[in-house]
């Protein structure tokens, strides 16, 4: 009661006209419709299966089949009033809605599916041994920065797999393309490689640096190209 | 239910390796077409398209293990499809050195290579439309006109508010259509 005259003292600084209003409920709700709530609730969250064996003792009108269309005439009622609007807000745009001006290649979708398997199966034969996956981000940072900021005559042309990346790397135009690249290396390779050219400063640097804790996990990095961008700056290591 | 129900049946075959390949050639054809011109709507060339698709299902074959069953399959590959065409555009921007306005006239440009291209069609018009569109625009509208997507499904891919897409896609279509009216 307290807090409903604070409430009623705050209105009456506000507008004294609402305060003076009485507190009458104008709506009303169906005689017990509280006392079952809980359970209609329950049985609608559920709707299809869980509902009909929940009804059916209770209420025979129900026609048959009722629940197992019910998500369906919803959605089909949405889809209407959605094609509705956009009919009568926007005619151009609607009338244009099905001519597709752009052409595809004849069997493209059909030798789509080929074309990317065998994109995906060497890589998987490739793999030799397995690394822990912070090791990977440590190791990719080393070589991002190696490649990004050190000239490639320093490195002996020709020789291993990651000389050849670097190499490669030149010509690659998109992250994708640096993704698939770096991918497509031997563990082993990129495991030696760091032994004979990486910076010890900067791996001691980066392992006191990092709480594997907080490592991006591999979902993060392959939802969002800059991850290990943005990992590298909270832990503030200068990316050279 | 039933596509939530087999894309479920995917997912628990491609955990398997006696089944993986078989479920992951299942998704690819599944999703494939639609996939496909969500990305090709935005970099509109062939080629590009395909560029995109499929290092998109690369990266899908490789994180689909990971992936947590919480969201939809359906709306986690458009979430990559998207976050690949950005990234691609962007890649494309950066290499052309040029401003945001020129970019996206090297959009419009590409359309206009097309061998079928006839300004002077109102569907062509249309696309000529969507091209002028800041990028973010572009995406909403597309999702929505083509793809016929619920708010709350492109709220969760482009994690933007329900409100904010409403509105985002209202001003695309507006300004599409004072652009058809005036070309």
């Amino acid at each position: 009661m307290k807090n409903n005259k604070e409430i009623l003292n705050e209105l009456k600084t506000i507008s004294s006209l609402l305060a003076s209003i009485p507190k009458v409920n104008v709506q009303s709700v169906p005689p017990g419709y509280f006392e079952n709530l809980e359970e209609k609730l329950c049985i609608f969250s559920k709707l299809n299966q869980d509902a009909k064996e929940s009804f059916k003792d209770e209420d025979a009108n129900i026609p048959e089949g009722y629940f197992e269309t019910l998500s369906d005439s919803i959605l089909s009622r949405i889809n209407n009033n959605e094609a509705k609007e956009l009919e009568e807000t926007f005619p151009i745009l609607n009338s244009l809605k099905d001519k597709n001006v752009f052409h595809v290649p004849a069997g493209y979708f059909e030798n789509l599916n080929d074309q990317i398997i065998t994109r995906i199966k060497p890589k998987e034969k490739a793999k030799v041994i397995s690394i822990n996956s912070w090791m990977k981000y440590v190791a990719a940072a080393v070589i991002a920065g190696i490649m990004l900021f050190t000239s490639l005559y320093i490195f002996s042309p020709g020789g291993n797999e990651i000389s050849k990346y670097l190499a490669a790397s030149q010509q690659y135009e998109t992250s994708g393309q640096i993704a698939a690249g770096l991918a497509s290396l031997n563990e082993n390779e990129i495991i030696n490689y760091l032994e004979r050219n990486g910076n010890i400063t900067d791996n001691d640097l980066l392992l006191k640096n990092i709480d594997t804790e907080e490592l991006p996990t591999e979902f993060e990095y392959l939802i969002d190209d800059n991850t290990l961008n943005k990992f590298l700056d909270k832990i503030n290591i200068e990316k050279k | 239910m039933n596509s939530i129900q087999n894309d479920q049946e995917l997912l628990v075959s491609f955990k398997d390796p006696a089944t993986k390949e078989h479920a992951f050639t299942c998704i690819i054809k599944k999703y494939q077409e639609r996939l496909y011109w969500h990305i090709r709507r935005m970099v509109v060339d062939h080629e590009d398209a395909n560029d995109v698709l499929q290092n998109m299902f690369i990266k899908v074959w490789r994180g689909l293990e990971n992936f947590r069953e919480d969201s939809q399959l359906y709306t986690w590959l458009y979430r990559i499809g998207t976050n690949e065409a950005l990234t691609f555009l962007s890649a494309q921007k950066k290499r052309q050195s040029t401003s945001l306005s020129d970019e996206d006239n090297g959009l419009i440009n590409k359309l206009k290579s097309d061998e079928g291209f006839d300004a002077n069609k109102l569907e062509w018009k249309l696309q000529m439309g969507i091209q002028s569109l800041p990028e973010k625009q572009r995406l909403v509208f597309s999702l929505r006109y083509y793809d016929e997507m619920p708010y709350h499904e492109m709220s969760k891919i482009l994690d933007t508010s329900e409100g904010a897409l409403k509105a985002s896609y209202h001003h695309a279509a507006k300004k599409i259509e004072e652009f058809i009216i005036n070309n």
